[in-house]
């Protein structure tokens, strides 16, 4: 027969009801944080695993921060590209127009008045600040604007304007944030070595406003003009195209990163959340349990055989 | 008659001893470590008459504890197991709370950091998106640096804890031989002094909640102690001594050298096999020293890390990026004092000639040592209507039909670049000066692309972080498992010790009972005896 002496068996009971609380307090602390994982030892591998995740999190929102930013600065390139691709047309229709040899002296004055204003529409365009402290078409690694406010001529070294690249962003893709702008108003194919579209225009209207120009100058200058300025469309146009494919590409990333978010998302939630059907059922079996135990301990310690002698 | 009166005060006598016995017993229901007492009888033998034999009564022998060397012994080594499990759990929950907070936690304030890198990669003129990653590269060194410092006091803590245990080993030892002494004293009686006993039972059980101490037995009633690598603890009534001293080896460590006369003796941790000593040394040489030397390990490569990447980029002004972190004595502090201080741009860069026929372009442009001294020289790559090109520049020895092939990266001077398309015969590309390094974001891209992608090769910094999060994890959570098993092993050797050494009132309750009524016959049995002698005396008083 097993003896239960009197102290020990209080012990027990009150140790039986000491480990029901503490697992009360547990599940307390689930319900409460609505977390499964409060500390790593609750489960080391998940824990770690959540924190992966957590990591993972940071660089999507990193990754979406960058490839924001390219999203802007592409859009609004993309934009002012359009506003250029506008300008070079109105000037070619001006170019064309001034070919007509019924003009009047004034009547071509008047378009070498538009293009000269055109010119100076286009060189603000190209020196167009991007918001955020750079330029649209600054490229890589430039402080000052793109292109001389006066002259048009590229700033920066070295003088022989060679390409600058564009400036891009990007954690695990790139994008493009500054237009490479020499690429798109120089002309490095030109007769006679590299050309600004501004130069162009320049030329022209100082032929057109020169009232000694022949009408042969004047023919073979529009046609140079057009020629410098079709080139330009062209360059442009394939700027703003590869701008535009950048920004839809951006697009498709960005569901690639909202959908690896969510995954991320609902593997953590997987991972440390709490199940609140288990937990709430678990808290209620380790109530009654406890409230048994409390129950039976009041009874069995009023259980002795003094009270009978 | 008087053989009656003889034995009927033997019975009272009996009787009476055991119903003080039994009130012993009930007075010390509660006294931990007390042993249930029983009186023992034996029949005070016959007289021999022509009749047969007469019994004389009853004799009390002895009181007796009741006692079992083995379950008290387990008891002692499971009292052991479980102090050390209790004292290593109890910390190592302390360590894991250092590191509980990850969403505030070292490997967030990484994170953090490559968002304020990237935000400067978006907007590298920007001095106001510098400025938030001095404050972030900052706020990483001193999360690493808090925990650290956290994980420095708990050691502290546990050495200090080390130090009392010490102490109270020291007094238990004490306490330990002057019962020794006490007991081999009475021990010619050959009667046990049972209450004795039990305390010198409880100051070893106390004793093993300290340490693991085998107890040895002697003829004389004494009992010796040794730890578990066989140091003696206590020989006779000669207690030695437990004494914090640094660790000669190591001073910023501390160690126990158990001093007995002039000897002293330094001890390991397996000297101590359990007690909570035991589980204090584990946690802080193995638990507390693994967590810091993986924290310090992390600081160290991320210093290195962001370090290296600075050196190869310069600032606005053209001169090379200066360390962002300076770890020193397995400390990290942020050495990055302003934004301008932030090297996000190369030295030199590469451009493509726009007179190029070809449609040759660059796909990667990156310095990768910072030290060569032709770095900045100029370089050109010229194509060859064969397909392979040459190189013009100082330090490149100028070679000449390099076979060029799209995609696969060429090397001069410390950097390298990879082009694509088809360039035709006299196309070049150039490697120049960067005339405005403070607004090229190239080295600042590569600092964001460092966490995640290491340049020394090893795990990301993030994922290291988190295999250190799970390794104190799962130190915790096996500590708490083993505490979980050594306590039932504990508790059942307390029930199994208590079986048979506990007092059960309801036992001392019949017994009380049962005695009474042996006092009450007892009693009747020396009235009869009186009675008997009272009616022989009227009889003869006539």
């Amino acid at each position: 027969m097993t003896r239960i002496p009197t102290l020990s068996a209080y012990e027990r009971s009150l140790d039986a009801m000491a480990q029901r609380r503490a697992a009360l307090a547990q599940d307390q602390l689930q319900l409460s944080t609505g977390k499964r994982v409060n500390s790593p030892s609750d489960d080391p591998l998940a824990a770690a695993q959540a924190e992966r995740i957590r990591s993972q999190l940071a660089r999507i929102s990193t990754e979406n921060r960058m490839i924001g930013f390219a999203r802007q600065m592409l859009s609004q390139a993309e934009n002012t590209m359009g506003t250029v691709v506008d300008a070079l047309q109105f000037a070619r229709e001006s170019v064309v127009a001034a070919g007509n040899g019924a003009l009047s002296s004034s009547d071509r004055a008047l378009i070498g008045q538009q293009l000269s204003g055109v010119r100076d529409q286009l060189l603000s365009l190209a020196n167009q600040s991007d918001g955020a402290g750079g330029y649209v078409f600054g490229g890589q690694g430039t402080t000052d604007v793109p292109f001389d406010a006066a002259t048009g001529a590229p700033n920066g070294p070295p003088a022989a304007a060679p390409n600058v690249g564009e400036q891009a962003t990007g954690l695990d893709v790139s994008y493009t944030t500054s237009q490479n702008g020499r690429a798109i108003f120089v002309d490095h194919a030109a007769a006679g070595g590299p050309k600004t579209i501004f130069q162009t225009l320049d030329d022209l209207v100082a032929l057109i406003g020169d009232p000694a120009t022949s009408a042969a100058d004047l023919s073979a200058g529009l046609k140079d003009a057009l020629g410098g300025i079709d080139s330009a469309l062209d360059r442009v146009s394939l700027a703003r195209t590869r701008a535009g494919e950048q920004l839809r590409a951006i697009d498709s990333y960005q569901q690639v990163l909202e959908s690896g978010e969510l995954d991320a998302r609902g593997r953590l939630s997987d991972l440390v959340d709490v199940d609140y059907a288990d937990a709430i059922s678990r808290f209620q079996n380790n109530r009654t349990t406890l409230e048994a135990a409390m129950t039976a301990y009041g009874q069995i310690a009023r259980m002795t055989l003094f009270n009978y002698l | 008659m008087a053989g009656l009166l003889g034995i009927g005060q033997s019975a009272l006598m009996a009787a009476y001893a055991q119903l003080q016995t039994t009130g012993h017993n009930i007075a010390n229901a509660s006294t931990p470590g007390y042993s249930v007492q029983e009186a023992q009888f034996a029949t005070a033998g016959g007289r021999s008459t022509g009749g047969g034999f007469l019994g004389m009564g009853v004799n009390l022998v002895t009181v007796q504890r009741r006692y079992d060397r083995f379950l008290t012994a387990e008891l002692a080594s499971s009292t052991a197991a479980a102090a050390a499990d209790q004292a290593r759990t109890t910390q190592l929950d302390r360590l894991q709370q250092v590191f509980a907070d990850t969403d505030n936690g070292v490997g967030a304030a990484i994170d953090d950091l490559n968002a304020a890198l990237a935000d400067v990669v978006n907007r590298p003129s920007d001095a106001s998106a510098r400025q938030v990653v001095v404050q972030r590269a900052d706020i990483l060194a001193q999360r690493i640096q808090s925990a650290d410092s956290r994980m420095r006091e708990l050691g502290a803590g546990a050495d200090e804890q080390i130090a009392q245990a010490a102490d109270h080993v020291n007094d238990l030892l004490d306490q330990f031989a002057a019962l020794n002494e006490r007991i081999a004293q009475v021990n010619g009686s050959g009667q046990a002094p049972n209450d004795l006993l039990d305390q010198r039972d409880q100051v070893l059980l106390q004793l093993n909640g300290y340490l693991k101490v085998t107890a040895i037995e002697q003829d004389d009633g004494t009992m010796n102690l040794f730890a578990s690598g066989g140091e003696g603890l206590l020989v006779g009534t000669r207690a030695a001594k437990l004494v914090v001293g640094t660790d000669p080896a190591d001073a910023s460590k501390q160690r126990l050298v158990l001093q007995q006369g002039a000897s002293s003796l330094p001890m390991t941790a397996a000297s101590f096999g359990g007690g909570s000593i035991a589980g204090l040394m584990r946690f802080r040489d193995e638990d507390l020293a693994a967590a810091r030397t993986a924290l310090s390990t992390l600081a160290q490569r991320v210093a290195q890390g962001y370090n290296d990447q600075q050196a190869l980029g310069v600032l606005a002004d053209g001169s090379p990026g200066q360390p962002m972190f300076a770890f020193t004595d397995g400390v990290l502090v942020s050495e990055l004092q302003s934004g301008a201080a932030l090297a996000t741009g190369y030295a030199v860069t590469s451009q493509v000639t726009g007179t190029n026929s070809g449609d040759v372009s660059v796909t990667q442009f990156s310095v990768d040592d910072a030290s060569i001294a032709d770095l900045r020289k100029p370089v050109t790559i010229r194509f060859n209507g064969d397909g392979t090109f040459d190189v013009t520049g100082d330090g490149t020895g100028n070679p000449t039909g390099q076979p060029y092939q799209a995609g696969s990266p060429i090397s001069f001077n410390g950097w390298t670049i990879t082009l694509r398309g088809t360039p035709q015969a006299g196309d070049t590309v150039e490697i120049v000066p960067n005339a405005s390094p403070g607004t090229d974001n190239r080295n600042a891209r590569a600092m964001v692309a460092l966490s995640g992608k290491p340049a020394d090769g090893g795990a990301p910094y993030t994922d290291a972080y988190a295999a250190m999060l799970a390794d104190v994890g799962s130190r915790a959570q096996s500590a708490t498992a083993s505490r979980a098993a050594s306590e039932g092993l504990l508790s059942s050797a307390k029930a199994a010790q208590a079986e048979v050494t506990g007092v059960n009132l309801d036992e001392e309750a019949a017994r009380l009972m049962q005695y009474q009524q042996m006092y009450q016959a007892a009693a009747k049995v020396i009235q009869a005896a009186q009675s008997m002698f009272d009616t022989l005396l009227s009889a003869t008083s006539r």
